[in-house]
């Protein structure tokens, strides 16, 4: 009862910190993976539709720490199509719990004009990626990874913010029109092929997809979260 | 004084029964700690009909129902009304929270969830609330229900939720539209033979109700959405109100439904948005507590239905 008690509060404080912080209702997509017994809880969406798991395989999802990649073909779909937001209007965000593998995309699509992804570099702590644009930015490098919210989010044709390992940036950057009428992956980037890149060797436990937002209040809920979740496992 | 559970204290949200909130009524132990007269009284038809006392967190949602019902001020609009969740039996679940009792017809203890209510089999079962269509005044009415499971499948003709009226003149009636050879949108009889339907397609799970406060136009709210279509009203038919089926005008059940519900009501006109709040908040308080064994009342409506829908999937939080 105290675990479930523990888990459930920690996702009312969630969601009514993010009511209060005035994200909730940019937060179009989201599941919390994390703190449920199984695959299927894990992937019932907080907000948005239901994702669509490729070659999952329960063994890869931990209650404390999430989803890990296999680095091949395992990932989500969000079924939340790249272009049901405004080219300056997205938030992309994840949670990663633990680093491994070599590099992959927490969430991302590729288009043909521009792209959008969160990419890490478990093997030398890079962090980078594109935001609706075709310039690679750097988000974070060489600082040593811990568990960290990672994301970016776009209200302006020429800048976007990013934060990772508790930081924020700014980035100047011309957001590049596109349609793309393919769904956001998750755990890896889908390309306007239909095929993936960057699957994910690493752990994530959250993802939010929507309309832009101040990310450091939603890192802070996140964070919040996974931490109340870590706790409340055994 | 209402009614509230807003600490985080845990003690508080296990919702477990608690003695020193109970008393004994003849050999059985019973709740008495609901502070409103009407939640009380319900409650314990309920408890008797079931032949055992109900869990606190259930008594506490129906409590918090009731009580902000009249805090709204809707609550003297519903005249019949049945809670088809949180009751330990089918008996208890078809004990009416105001009005008359409905009849079963053909429902088995296997139709029941505690959780997500009553589903009829699209071919025999209904309820007759035995409130006539014309109780309510012709342009001072409502009809809702709570939905778990929309009605599917190709039935060959539309499937009704609730209904007084066969489609005639002053039917009154939530149903799924059908065109061969699908169902279609949630659509309206709102007290007039003129179908009104502007909601998605296939609908959601969830509220689905109409109002008429005037003459030349009604609301009704489907999905989340409140929609006001102008359409003149039409005196009332007499027919019995059937639930999960269609009065063909006679008082005989056609057009049943398979979808599963957990709440009807039937009544004078209202703030459907108002009830949909109340209403989506006990269902899910309600689901909540046999889930996971918590007292719903202090959590955002968010978060309980997130757990729902985590349970409902297969997960667990133990």
């Amino acid at each position: 009862m105290t675990q479930v008690l523990s888990l459930v509060n920690a996702f009312d404080a969630f969601i009514v910190g993010c009511i209060d912080d005035g994200t909730w209702d940019s937060i179009n997509a989201s599941c919390i993976m994390a703190g449920w017994s199984n695959l299927s809880g894990a992937l019932t969406p907080l907000a948005g539709p239901q994702p669509s798991g490729f070659n999952l395989a329960s063994g890869e999802y931990s209650r404390a720490s999430g989803l890990k990649g296999d680095g091949a073909s395992m990932y989500l779909s969000s079924n939340v199509k790249a272009n049901a937001f405004n080219i300056s209007g997205l938030h992309m965000a994840s949670f990663i719990s633990l680093s491994g593998g070599s590099f992959g995309d927490a969430l991302g699509y590729q288009g043909n004009d521009s792209l959008a992804l969160l990419r890490y570099y478990s093997t030398n702590n890079i962090f980078n990626g594109y935001m609706n644009d075709t310039t690679l930015t750097f988000y974070s490098s060489g600082v040593a990874f811990t568990p960290t919210f990672y994301g970016f989010s776009r209200n302006s044709n020429t800048s976007y913010t990013s934060r990772v390992l508790s930081s924020g940036i700014t980035h100047t950057t011309t957001a590049i029109p596109n349609t793309p009428s393919f769904n956001i992956g998750v755990g890896a980037t889908i390309l306007n092929t239909g095929l993936i890149t960057a699957p994910i060797s690493y752990a994530i436990s959250f993802y939010s997809i929507g309309t832009p937002l101040n990310l450091s209040l939603l890192d802070n809920r996140v964070t919040v979260l996974m931490s109340g979740i870590q706790n409340a496992i055994p | 004084m209402p009614f509230r559970r807003t600490s985080i204290d845990s003690d508080q949200r296990t919702g477990f029964y608690s003695p020193k909130r109970s008393r004994v009524v003849g050999s059985r132990i019973a709740h008495s700690i609901s502070p409103d007269p009407d939640a009380e009284a319900y409650l314990l038809a309920v408890e008797a009909a079931d032949g055992e006392a109900l869990e606190a967190g259930v008594v506490n949602a129906v409590t918090d129902f009731v009580v902000g019902c009249k805090s709204d001020g809707i609550w003297d609009a519903v005249k019949a009304s049945c809670i088809l969740a949180g009751a330990r039996t089918l008996a208890g679940a078809l004990v009416p929270l105001v009005g008359t009792a409905p009849t079963n017809n053909n429902f088995v203890s296997g139709d029941y969830s505690r959780t997500t209510g009553l589903v009829g089999d699209g071919s025999t079962k209904y309820l007759d609330s035995n409130r006539a269509g014309n109780a309510d005044p012709q342009d001072n009415a409502h009809l809702s229900v709570y939905i778990t499971a929309i009605s599917s499948g190709n039935p060959g003709a539309a499937p009704y939720y609730i209904s007084s009226g066969a489609f005639g003149v002053g039917s009154k009636a939530l149903f799924r539209a059908y065109q061969t050879p699908d169902l279609l949108a949630h659509s309206v009889l709102p007290t007039a033979n003129t179908i009104s339907f502007l909601g998605p397609n296939p609908p959601l799970n969830g509220f689905f109700g109409y109002s008429r406060s005037l003459a030349a136009s009604f609301t009704y709210r489907d999905s989340g959405t409140t929609y006001t279509p102008s359409t003149t009203s039409q005196v009332p038919t007499s027919d019995n109100t059937f639930v999960l089926a269609r009065n063909n005008g006679s008082n005989v059940a056609e057009r049943y439904s398979n979808a599963r519900i957990s709440f009807y009501s039937i009544g004078e006109s209202l703030d459907l948005t108002l009830l949909d709040n109340r209403v989506t908040r006990l269902v899910n308080e309600i689901e909540f507590f046999l889930n996971t064994g918590l007292d719903g009342g202090g959590y955002n409506i968010n978060t309980l239905k997130y757990v729902n829908a985590g349970y409902a999937a297969g997960g667990s939080l133990s």
